[in-house]
Formats: C-alpha cells, sequence, structure tokens
C-alpha cells in the first residue's frame, strides 16, 4: 500500500498530463472492485493501475497507446466503454436501429388509420 | 405449537385459498358467486399471508434461534430495529414479503371494484395462479419457518448479518422497490385477462391505471432510495454506477413509464391496444427478472443479496413462464385488439406514441448494456464491461430528445384539435431551453454534456409552465380554472416539473462535481474549490456491535470553520465485514462529500476522497416529486369517459 502510495506520487505530471492522465483512468474499470473506475478507488491494484496510466503518460504515450498497454496486462475487461469492434456491433448499433424501425413502426401506424377517417 | 409448525401451517393455509382463488375465476359458477369465492380466498390469503408474516418478524424481534432462517441471518447483539428489517433481508424472508405484498394486491383487486366483473374475475384467477406458484415455491424450497436442524448441536448464537444491510437505507429501499415490482403483477393479471375475453378498452385501462400509477410511484421511490443508499453507503462518490442490479430496476420503471403514458392513449382514444398489452407483459416480466436477477449469481453486483444461483435460477424460470405464457398468448390473440380510432400524427396521441418510441429505444439500450457482457462471455469466452461512458454516449442524447417531445406533448391537444395553436409557444419553449443552456453552460464554463443536461431540462421546464398557463387561461379567471383542474393532471404538473428539477440536479451534481484525493498528515490541510479541510487526528470508539475508527476533519471557507466532519470506518467482528461511512455537509443544495480511505496501521496518515455535488438535493427531491406524481395519480378518481371532454380547456383557451 505504501509502495503504491509512493509510486504514485512520484510520477509528478505536469497539470494538462494529470488530466489527461484521470480522464483515461476514469474509463478503466478496477479489476477487483465491484463497478468502480481505478480514478475512483481506494483498492491496491487501482493504485498500481493509476501509476502505470500515468508511467506510459510520461514516457510521451498516446491516449490510444496508454489503454492498449493497459489491455494487454489486465484484459479488454478493464475498459469501462466497449471497444467498437465487429464483436460489439450490435451493441453500439443496436440502439440506432431499434430507434429506426421503431419510428417506421409508428409511421406506419399514422398512415394505416388515415384511411378509415375519411 | 412451534414456531416452525404454525408458520407452516399459516403458509399451508394461504396455498389453499390462492388455490380456491385460481379455481374460482374458471369455475362454472356464475359471475356473481365466483366473484365472490375468488375475492373471499384473495382475502382469506391475504390474512394468512400477513399473519405468517408477523409471525416471522416476531421470531426475529425475539432472535428465536429454533427457526433456522433466524439462525442464519440474524444476531442477539444487532440493534433492534434492524433485527425487525432483517426480516426481509434475506432469501426466505424477503420472499414472505414478496407473498404478502402480492396477495396484498390481489384483495385490492377484489375489493377496489375497478374493471367490468368479466374481466375482473379472469383478472383475479391470473392473480390467484401467480400467488399459487410463488407460495408453492417458497413452501417446497425456501420456508422462511424451516426448524433448526435436530441434530446439529443446539444453537448458541445467530450468524450474523451482513453489515451493508444494516442500515435505514437498505431496510426501506427493497421493500419499496417490491411493492414496485409486485404493483405491476396487478396490470399484468388485468392485462391477462383482457387479452383471453380479446377486450382491451377503456374499462382496461381504467381498472389498470391506480395499480399502475402506484406501482410506478413506489418503483421511482425505490429506485431513488436505492441510489441514495448508494451515494451515502458505498462511500465511491456517486450515486448510479450502470451496475447489473441497478439497470435491472430501471428496465421495469422503463417498461411501466411507457405503458402509463400508453394507457392514457388507450383510455381517451381507443388506440394503441396490442402495444399496451405487450408493454403490459413486458413491464411485469421485467420486474420479476428485476426482483430475480439480484440472486440468480448470474450477474454480480453490490446490490446482489441472498446470492442462491440454484434456487435463484428457478426464480427466473418462473419469471420466463409468466413472461414468455403472456408473450404467447399476446401473439394467439393480439390481433383481435383491432385499432378503431383515427390517428393523427400531430396530436396528444402522436407525441405519446413518440414517448412510448422513445423509452422503448432507452428499454433496449439498457437491456442491450446489461446483458452485452453475458453474450460475449459466452459466445467468445472475452469478459466485457459496459460501464458508464457507454450509457451516457447512448442515454444523453435520449433523454434530449424526450425532453423535446415531452413539452411538445404538454402543448399539444387529442386529436385534430390542435389546429397550430401549438406552433408558436412552442418555438419560445424551444428558444428559452437554447438559448438558456448555451448561457448557463457558457457562464459556469460547461460542457457539452453540461449543455445537454441544461436544455433537457428547461425544455420540460418550459413544457410544464406552457401547459399551466394554457390550462390557466385569461389571467381574470386564471386561479379558478387552476383550482378546477382534476387531480391527475396536477399530479403530471408534479411529475414533470420533477423531472425537470431532477434533470438540473443531475447535470450539477455529475458535470460540475469535483473531486480529489488527498493523503494527509494530522495538522495538514488540503483545499478544493475554495474550501480548506484539515486533518485533526483519528479516534477509535465501539459501537454498538461495531468498532469505529474516524477521521476529524475541519472544513473551513476562508477563515470561517464550517464544521467538523468525521468520516469514518465500521468493523463488524461478529460478520467480520467493514463499512465505509462517509461525512457528508450540505452546501446549499449540495453536499461535500469525505470518504475516509483509511491508511495503515502503524501510521497516522490517512487518504481522504473529496467530492463536491452541486445540486444534488434537487435531484433528490425531483425524484421524490415524480414519485408523488405517480401516488396523487393514483389516487385521483377516474376521468370522465367521452373523450369529447378530454381537452376543454385546450378547445377554448387561447393559445
Amino acid at each position: 500500500m505504501i509502495a503504491a502510495f509512493a509510486l504514485f506520487v512520484a510520477a509528478a505530471l505536469a497539470p494538462a498530463d494529470q488530466a489527461r492522465a484521470e480522464a483515461i483512468a476514469a474509463e478503466l474499470r478496477c479489476v477487483v472492485c465491484q463497478n468502480q473506475s481505478i480514478l475512483d478507488s481506494d483498492a491496491e491494484i487501482a493504485a498500481v493501475m493509476r501509476t502505470l496510466v500515468e508511467e506510459r503518460i510520461a514516457a510521451g504515450d498516446t491516449d490510444a497507446e496508454v489503454r492498449a498497454y493497459i489491455i494487454d496486462r489486465y484484459g479488454e475487461y478493464v475498459l469501462l466503454s466497449p471497444s467498437k469492434s465487429a464483436k460489439n456491433m450490435m451493441l453500439w448499433a443496436g440502439p440506432a436501429l431499434a430507434l429506426g424501425f421503431g419510428a417506421i413502426w409508428a409511421f406506419s401506424l399514422f398512415r394505416s388509420s388515415a384511411k378509415p377517417k375519411a | 405449537m412451534s414456531t416452525s409448525v404454525f408458520g407452516t401451517i399459516l403458509l399451508s393455509v394461504a396455498v389453499l385459498a390462492a388455490a380456491t382463488m385460481a379455481a374460482s375465476a374458471f369455475s362454472p359458477l356464475n359471475q356473481r358467486r365466483s366473484l365472490a369465492l375468488g375475492g373471499a380466498s384473495a382475502a382469506a390469503m391475504f390474512a394468512t399471508v400477513l399473519a405468517a408474516f408477523f409471525l416471522l418478524m416476531r421470531a426475529y424481534a425475539t432472535t428465536d434461534l429454533s427457526l433456522f432462517n433466524v439462525f442464519m441471518n440474524s444476531h442477539e447483539l444487532k440493534p433492534f430495529v434492524y433485527k425487525l428489517t432483517g426480516t426481509w433481508a434475506n432469501h426466505e424472508g424477503s420472499l414472505l414479503l414478496w407473498l404478502l405484498i402480492l396477495s396484498g394486491f390481489g384483495a385490492a383487486m377484489a375489493f377496489a371494484g375497478r374493471g367490468d366483473p368479466a374481466t375482473r374475475r379472469l383478472a383475479l384467477g391470473v392473480q390467484g395462479v401467480l400467488s399459487l406458484a410463488f407460495l408453492l415455491f417458497t413452501v417446497l424450497t425456501s420456508s422462511p419457518f424451516e426448524a433448526y436442524p435436530a441434530d446439529w448441536p443446539p444453537a448458541q448464537e445467530g450468524r450474523g448479518l451482513n453489515p451493508l444491510l444494516q442500515d435505514p437505507g437498505l431496510a426501506i429501499h427493497p421493500p419499496m422497490l417490491y411493492l414496485g415490482y409486485v404493483g405491476l403483477s396487478a396490470v399484468y393479471s388485468f392485462t391477462i385477462a383482457a387479452l383471453i375475453r380479446g377486450d382491451l378498452g377503456k374499462d382496461w385501462a381504467q381498472a389498470v391505471r391506480p395499480f399502475l400509477l402506484f406501482a410506478w410511484g413506489a418503483l421511482t421511490l425505490g429506485i431513488g432510495l436505492g441510489a441514495y443508499w448508494a451515494y451515502y453507503e458505498l462511500g465511491w462518490g456517486g450515486f448510479w454506477f450502470w451496475d447489473p442490479v441497478e439497470n435491472a430496476s430501471l428496465m421495469p420503471w422503463l417498461a411501466a413509464t411507457a405503458l402509463l403514458h400508453c394507457v392514457m392513449v388507450v383510455e381517451r382514444r381507443d388506440a394503441l391496444k396490442p402495444w399496451c398489452a405487450a408493454l403490459a407483459i413486458l413491464a411485469f416480466g421485467a420486474s420479476l427478472m428485476g426482483a430475480f436477477l439480484v440472486r440468480s449469481g448470474i450477474v454480480t453486483s453490490v446490490h446482489a443479496f441472498a446470492n442462491d444461483p440454484e434456487r435463484g435460477v428457478v426464480l427466473l424460470l418462473l419469471a420466463i413462464f409468466f413472461t414468455g405464457g403472456g408473450l404467447v398468448l399476446f401473439a394467439w390473440r393480439g390481433q383481435r385488439l383491432i385499432q378503431t380510432a383515427a390517428f393523427e400524427p400531430v396530436s396528444r396521441e402522436g407525441a405519446l406514441v413518440l414517448n412510448n418510441l422513445f423509452f422503448s429505444v432507452l428499454l433496449f439500450t439498457v437491456f442491450l448494456g446489461t446483458f452485452w457482457p453475458t453474450v460475449i462471455e459466452v459466445t467468445t469466452g472475452t469478459r466485457i464491461s459496459v460501464g458508464p461512458p457507454y450509457y451516457n454516449v447512448m442515454t444523453v442524447p435520449l433523454a434530449l430528445a424526450m425532453a423535446a417531445a415531452l413539452a411538445f406533448g404538454l402543448l399539444i391537444p387529442w386529436k385534430r384539435q390542435g389546429r397550430g395553436a401549438w406552433v408558436r409557444p412552442y418555438q419560445i419553449i424551444i428558444g428559452f431551453a437554447v438559448g438558456g443552456a448555451l448561457l448557463l453552460t457558457f457562464f459556469l464554463g460547461g460542457n457539452f454534456w453540461a449543455l445537454m443536461g441544461f436544455a433537457a431540462s428547461l425544455l420540460v421546464l418550459g413544457g410544464v409552465v406552457a401547459d399551466l398557463a394554457r390550462k390557466a387561461g385569461k389571467p381574470e379567471t386564471a386561479l379558478q380554472r387552476l383550482a378546477a383542474l382534476p387531480q391527475r393532471s396536477w399530479a403530471a404538473v408534479v411529475a414533470h416539473f420533477g423531472l425537470a428539477i431532477l434533470m438540473l440536479g443531475m447535470t450539477g451534481a455529475t458535470v460540475f462535481h469535483s473531486e480529489a484525493r488527498f493523503v494527509l498528515e494530522p495538522g495538514e490541510t488540503a483545499s478544493l474549490r475554495g474550501l480548506t479541510f484539515e486533518f485533526k487526528g483519528s479516534t477509535l470508539t465501539n459501537g454498538p456491535n461495531y468498532l469505529i475508527q474516524a477521521e476529524d476533519v475541519a472544513v473551513s471557507r476562508g477563515d470561517r470553520v464550517l464544521n467538523v466532519v468525521s468520516p469514518s470506518r465500521r468493523y463488524y467482528p461478529v460478520a467480520d465485514k467493514g463499512t465505509t461511512e462517509v461525512a457528508i455537509q450540505r452546501l446549499g443544495f449540495g453536499n461535500l462529500y469525505i470518504a475516509s480511505g483509511g491508511g495503515a496501521a502503524n501510521d497516522a496518515t490517512r487518504t481522504f476522497r473529496v467530492y463536491v455535488h452541486p445540486l444534488i438535493h434537487l435531484m433528490w427531491g425531483g425524484a421524490l416529486l415524480i414519485a408523488s406524481g405517480g401516488f396523487i395519480a393514483a389516487f385521483a378518481p377516474a376521468a370522465r369517459k367521452t373523450s369529447t371532454q378530454a381537452a376543454p380547456a385546450a378547445a377554448e383557451a387561447p393559445a
């Protein structure tokens, strides 16, 4: 715990980089917690992961590179916002499709009833 | 007679009563006698389940260890009030509470006299079948009255209770949710009855309305209390985590919200009937899922309690049976509910169709987000998470569209009475909302989320005000006309106003929140948002059945000390578990929220997480108002039947 904090404090970043690190940390899941990001968690592993994020940023990685680095070590499970890959297409496109089909249904409702009123 | 035997007898009598209630509907008796028999057995079932419930509560109050359930879930040393609430804070006891509410609604259906007698007779029968299924499940697999095993060594003390459950929030919020979930059973039963008879119309709408609105109000309150509990008890600085169990309570709420707007259309316009029937079945199905997903072990969650995969899965199967059965009946009989009325797109009913469309898409999104990780894990073996960033992107734009539709719906009258008079006020509302949101966002330094949140809130607020102004008409007669408005109109005003307030509070508490993590030694200070925190030191004290490790923090603004607060951590030796007790200091409509992250034992240094949540009390207040709207409408007198009287104010009032 103390070691983790020492690391955490050691990686002092410029304010803009610190903000980037926090924005990334807010979208990474703490793997031992129920449903917390590593930014919000007090767990040791969250502190370690925050440190990893800060180290990668200090090393000059882009946001995407930092995320890839963390996923390599902890798996896709840590992404609170799932990847927009082919297997998640339904997840991302589903609501828009539902809205489209629903709108067609609603439209048909008005059209079909337009006749009997005459 | 031992408690175990007495309780088992009571539940067995309830099984007989439920069987009679189910049989009465399909018996060759004439209608009057069948209704009388159904009503009498509903009352008998309610009375016996109520007696069984009080018997179990007495056993908990006295820590009667002759009951296995009490032995497993309670303890002498627990505070008295949590002994009582412990009655339903476990699998068996919560099922008994479920049965109590189920039989209570059965009795209410029998004696409230809503709906035409032929439909009510069948509805009572369906409610009887539901009650019978859950009673049998309870008696056969999960009886709270099981005796302490005779061949075990005599019980000395109980096995305690999850300390997270020893909290007022968790004592009230599950019963409130159950009231909502189970209340929808009455809606389900009336819908199945109407489908069997092939007649789902105004009578159905008026029979279902009070139960639906009451259940919806309770569900709203239950979800709000759950969020409030998560806020102060988990110590994570948030109130909603898009956790599977939170979603499972949100889904029936979304379905029920869509349904209650849909019922309005059926009541006034004789349209949308098949859609309404499907929604009613889905709403209760989602309730069953919501209640039993919690214990199935299929999803993990902070709210999951009494995890019991085997029996939980049986409950899930019961849920699937009643939902699936309802949907099969719907597929078979649904086409008989032919739409008779003409449908004008630009009308109140058109706006309500839009409302239902948006609510259904929202429901589908939450459903996808909740179950997609399971789908991916089963098909590819990869574990993924669907967290807040996904839901924010998907739901916030939808919420904005819904707010715009709401304002439109409040302005436009039913049928073809609109005559374009709504256009001008709607333009004003849009202008007011967009302009107001831009100004607020600019001056408060907000981002795009803030803009959308403010706009949604102002759209709804504008809609409510314009609706009231239209109903008030000329200034001379405004008060008279407002006083003469029916109770249900006021209910809608209260609920929609609550929604505007809730969205404003939510925007403040999330977009404009600040958070920081401080590592402090005693005597050190830190600051956030103009507030200074001085860590005074730690104390260790004894609570009734736990140890308290408290950190005293003096909070000041400038030179003025506002308060000394003590975020603390509790340790429960019997359960060997700890909880976080955050310190919350109210600042106007907002909160300062400090959680202690603890520290190393041999070191005085402590970690603190400090949050400022502006306007968060508007959010809680808004949720209360929304729920009140539901309760006000639930007890409102039934509307007059003729649809020509639907919008008298609209027809006369100058826009």
